[in-house]
């Protein structure tokens, strides 16, 4: 190529010029990877409510640091663009305009380029070196999506640089040029969402639709909903979208004239547009107002009179017409211009009617398109549905969860019920439009038509509840969901090494391997999923937790260990045992004494033995008359008969016992766990701690005394 | 050759050339005189590239120059407000040069660097208005470039300084046969410096020339008669200006100088004088005959 897009000089010089923006943006990045790294790793992965690295906790501050130093090294970059001067001398070298702008930013990419690399080099080293769980992939699609970012925001800042000659104008020019048309595009879709059974969530809109289909402009959206960063249609948009951005900066670049610096505008019709988007955001709210009002009549504005309406439409235009002529004057620095731009005013009024009464109209065309039995295809749960995993403790999915949310239904009662939830749904709407408000759960549902159909959940539990028995029906289904989970495993027990727990886990999923369906269904604790809603068991005994990531997805699984899984409760208990059985003793020593003899500053309780919990975690303390021994006998004799009783790794004759005490002081409460140990139990001890347990704990069911 | 073709220039509504054509050698010093507002750096930027015509083009060696790196790698321009990055030295901004001029001879920026004697290790902005201007100076000649633009050359250097820089530009018009266009707004700058000049006056070229014939075609005759004569007697001669005090007859005349010489002499004259003109005068006699007056050209300052 005679005259490469990118000059190797000019290149080379221009990289130069933004070292100090590009070394600041890259410890900015290096920062944000210390305080995340060490932020996962200072915390108790168990008792956190996030288990799993979640790579997409790194996307919003990393957008944040983008959309500070993009701009900077935009700016920096083409600073030569705001002074006459320094825009002829660039003008003059013997490059093209094209060459000027392709070669400057690819040195501004090379900055963005090396910043985020040195972070997700760095941040995956660390994972990698700790241990951690990590999902790699996820962290490499929310790489790419910031990368694709970075792209979006410089082409953005760019094509503002080339249209002004100011740097106020094109920082706001950029703004605009990034957010606006997404911001307006969603404006305009909600303002014609219709209240009613059926609508297209976010989630389901194609392409320029779709807040997640163009990753700068989501940050404010995925605050609300979340970001999807493995969408790869959505990782396309994005891509294709920021590279149209900067090939629209080229042309801009390529048109501007070098007399426009220290201009406001490069044309007079930009910066009539400028003014009116300016003016714009002072309408907002009288806009939706009178929106609402136009579709729904005063009910839904009710709090509004005619009379107070017109006063807040005047403030409202007043507002508008003061920013709209503020631009004008910050940019010009002219009144004489301020005077002169003044009847363009009417196109912000043009535009705020335009969305007054147009989405209306549009609106009407989205009317609920009924979902009937017969026209049911297949169904699944959408992954925004929360609320159907009522137990869930760590924010990201359970692995039930995950197999729920992958998994395309079929069965015919279901088709049924979900005609049915969307009837209630339309007949709610029409009573109460607010009732959606609630809501979150919802069916994707395939019935042939061009869109795929939401259903929402109308009545929580019953719905739900309704609709996870069917599943439960559903063989694929089932035979899915007591597979043994997918993908890489790091696994997590309480008390345990990293690398104990690692082989507590392999022997875990060879004991698993040779379960059936039901034993493996006993073994998936409450924690994780709608269908066990009513098992009164929670994750007391011996559990293993663990930390999944298939493809680009993590998940979360709490499973019980017991006789079930001989090697693994053997193998937990051998390490359990040899780690706190000193300090247990000494502490059942201590707390027998104490029965005895107490000092009345302190009390102290029993919180589990096997997997009952014992629910007043049986307290003695000072309220209490006479001497623990005599008002708890019972427990005086098990605590005696525990301190005494030899220790075992045979989960068939076996009670874990977690030992907690917990000394009470004017204001405060310690609480002190020494550790969990298996005891070996003989038969006059279990009737014992059986009777005992029946006293304390209502809800007891004495046979399940053969967990651990 | 560069050559103007027709050449419109507007900023807004203000029209900085109009029609403007002019066709400027290969090897010459070619000077552009003109008041403030008359155009001479908006026609500069033009020839550098910097700057697209709204009509007409701008070609050297009948190639156009806009947006085009090989004919601009041809081209240096030092403009009358001079940019260095912020905070660089000489060495610096030798880098940026070499980097995007493919022609630039570290080994003559070497030599420049030791007849300016500059410090090339010293923050340009510490710099005096007259030893910036020899660093852009040494910069634009270390291109080897074809076209050397300068715009007001001579601004803030002293007059050792400017035998310096008008030296190394011939050396440059006669050992590479570089083609120098300066502009000015002092015609007496320009005088003793340039082989063609033109004068812009309003965003046109009014006047255009080759300074040598106009320094000869154009002289000042003192001349007396023992009888009495009137302006009639001087039929045949080219005169520009006519003027009699006594018995002595001034005129400013146009022609051959030796061919009007010897008709004058034939006359018998009690007096007869020769007078070379200086170039300011030439261009007011020359101007009066286009009907401009020239202060109004080059003195007054223009909107």
């Amino acid at each position: 190529m005679k005259h490469p897009l990118i000059h190797r000089g000019f290149f080379r010089e221009s990289f130069r010029q933004l070292r100090a923006k590009g070394l600041i943006a890259t410890l900015l990045l290096m920062s944000l990877n210390l305080i995340l790294f060490l932020t996962f790793l200072t915390r108790d992965p168990v008792n956190s409510s996030v288990s799993h690295y979640d790579a997409r906790l790194m996307a919003l501050p990393m957008l944040l640091i983008l959309y500070v130093m993009g701009p900077i090294l935009v700016f920096g970059a083409y600073r030569w663009l705001n002074r006459r001067v320094q825009s002829d001398f660039y003008h003059a070298i013997p490059l093209t305009r094209t060459q000027l702008f392709a070669t400057t930013s690819a040195a501004i990419f090379a900055w963005l380029l090396i910043a985020l690399g040195a972070f997700a080099a760095v941040h995956a080293i660390l994972f990698a070196v700790f241990g951690l769980p990590f999902n790699y992939l996820l962290y490499l699609c929310v790489f790419l999506n910031m990368l694709i970012a970075a792209i979006e925001i410089v082409a953005a800042f760019s094509i503002g640089s080339a249209l002004s000659g100011r740097r106020f104008p094109a920082f706001f020019q950029s703004v605009a040029i990034l957010f606006l048309p997404r911001l307006l595009l969603s404006a305009f879709w909600i303002l014609t969402e219709v209240d009613s059974g059926f609508t297209l969530p976010f989630s389901q809109l194609a392409f320029f639709l779709n807040p997640e289909f163009n990753i700068a402009a989501t940050p404010f959206h995925s605050l609300i909903y979340g970001i999807n960063y493995a969408n790869v249609p959505a990782m396309l948009y994005s891509f294709a979208y920021s590279v149209l951005l900067l090939a629209l900066g080229g042309v801009a670049f390529k048109k501007r004239r070098s007399e426009t610096a220290e201009l406001p505008y490069a044309s007079r019709v930009l910066q009539t547009a400028t003014r009116v988007m300016f003016g714009l955001p002072s309408l907002a709210a009288i806009v939706v107002i009178l929106n609402l009002r136009f579709r729904y009549g005063s009910e839904q504005t009710d709090f509004l009179t005619t009379s107070s309406l017109l006063p807040l439409i005047a403030t409202s235009v007043i507002f508008s017409f003061i920013f709209y002529c503020l631009y004008e004057l910050i940019s010009s620095r002219k009144m004489k211009k301020v005077v002169k731009a003044m009847p363009a005013f009417g196109f912000c009024i043009a535009l705020a009617l335009l969305f007054i009464f147009v989405p209306g109209w549009i609106g009407k065309l989205r009317k609920p398109q009924p979902v009937t039995a017969e026209t049911v295809r297949s169904y699944r749960f959408s992954n925004e549905s929360t609320l159907i995993v009522p137990n869930r403790i760590a924010s990201e999915e359970t692995y039930p969860d995950y197999v729920l949310h992958h998994h395309t239904f079929r069965e015919e009662s279901a088709k049924t019920l979900i005609e049915a939830m969307q009837k209630a749904n339309i007949a709610y709407a029409e009573e109460d439009s607010d009732w959606l408000d609630f809501l979150s759960d919802r069916v994707i549902v395939k019935d042939g038509g061009l869109f795929q159909k939401t259903v929402d959940l109308p009545d929580r539990t019953t719905a739900a509840n309704q609709l996870m028995k069917t599943c439960m029906d559903d063989p694929a289904f089932t035979e899915k969901l007591f597979a043994y989970p997918k993908g890489r495993i790091t696994y997590v027990v309480t008390g345990l090494t990293q690398q104990e727990a690692q082989e507590v886990g392999r022997l875990f999923r060879e004991d698993y391997g040779k379960l059936t369906e039901e034993q493996r269904r006993s073994l998936i604790t409450s924690y994780n999923s709608v269908f066990d809603i009513d098992r009164k068991t929670g994750p007391v005994g011996l559990s293993i937790m663990l930390l999944g990531s298939y493809g680009t997805e993590n998940y979360t699984m709490y499973c019980r260990v017991n006789e079930l899984t001989p090697n693994a409760a053997k193998a937990m208990l051998g390490y359990l045992n040899a780690r706190n059985e000193a300090a247990v003793r000494e502490r059942l020593k201590e707390l027998v004494a104490w029965m005895e003899q107490p000092d009345r500053s302190v009390s102290a309780g029993i919180f589990s033995i096997g997997t009952y919990s014992l629910d007043r975690w049986a307290l003695w303390n000072e309220n209490e008359k006479g001497s623990p021994k005599s008002a708890h006998p019972e427990a005086y004799r098990i605590l005696k008969a525990l301190s005494e009783a030899p220790l075992t790794t045979d989960p068939a004759h076996c009670a874990t016992v977690s030992v907690r005490s917990y000394e009470t002081g004017v204001f405060s409460v310690s609480i002190n766990t020494v550790g969990v140990v298996g005891f070996e139990i003989d038969e006059n001890l279990k009737n014992l701690i059986l009777q005992w347990i029946g006293d304390v704990n209502d809800s007891y069911d004495p046979s399940d005394f053969g967990s651990i | 050759m560069i050559t103007a073709s027709n050449i419109t220039k507007r900023f807004d509504d203000t029209i900085a050339l109009k029609n403007l054509n002019c066709t400027i050698p290969e090897g010459c010093v070619y000077g552009l005189v003109g008041s403030n507002g008359s155009g001479k750096s908006t026609l500069l930027r033009l020839i550098s590239g910097i700057y697209r015509p709204e009509e007409g083009s701008i070609t050297i060696d009948g190639k156009p120059v806009f947006d085009d790196p090989d004919v601009k790698n041809r081209i240096v321009f030092v403009p009358d407000e001079l940019y260095f990055l912020p905070h660089a030295d000489l060495k610096r901004m030798e880098q940026l040069y070499a980097a995007v001029y493919e022609r630039f001879s570290h080994e003559r920026f070497e030599t420049l660097l030791k007849e300016f004697s500059l410090n090339p290790d010293k923050n340009l902005n510490t710099f005096s208005k007259g030893m910036r201007r020899q660093a852009a100076t040494i910069l634009a000649l270390s291109c080897r470039a074809d076209c050397i633009l300068f715009d007001e050359t001579f601004d803030g250097l002293d007059p050792v300084m400017r035998n310096l820089v008008k030296n190394l530009l011939y050396r440059e018009v006669m050992e590479r046969g570089a083609t120098a266009v300066i502009t000015s707004h002092s015609l007496r700058e320009l005088e003793d410096t340039c082989d063609q000049l033109a004068l812009l006056h309003k965003g046109g070229i009014i006047f255009e020339s080759d300074v040598g014939h106009l320094k000869t075609s154009l002289f000042k005759v003192q001349i007396a008669f023992s009888d009495e004569y009137g302006r009639e007697r001087f039929e045949g001669v080219d005169m520009l200006s006519y003027s009699k005090h006594g018995s002595v007859a001034s005129m400013i005349v146009r022609g051959d100088r030796e061919e009007t010489e010897s008709k004058l002499k034939a006359m018998n004259p009690v007096l007869f004088e020769v007078l070379p003109l200086s170039l300011e005068e030439v261009f007011v006699y020359e101007m009066g005959q286009r009907g401009y007056e020239f202060s109004e050209v080059l003195k007054q300052e223009v909107e």
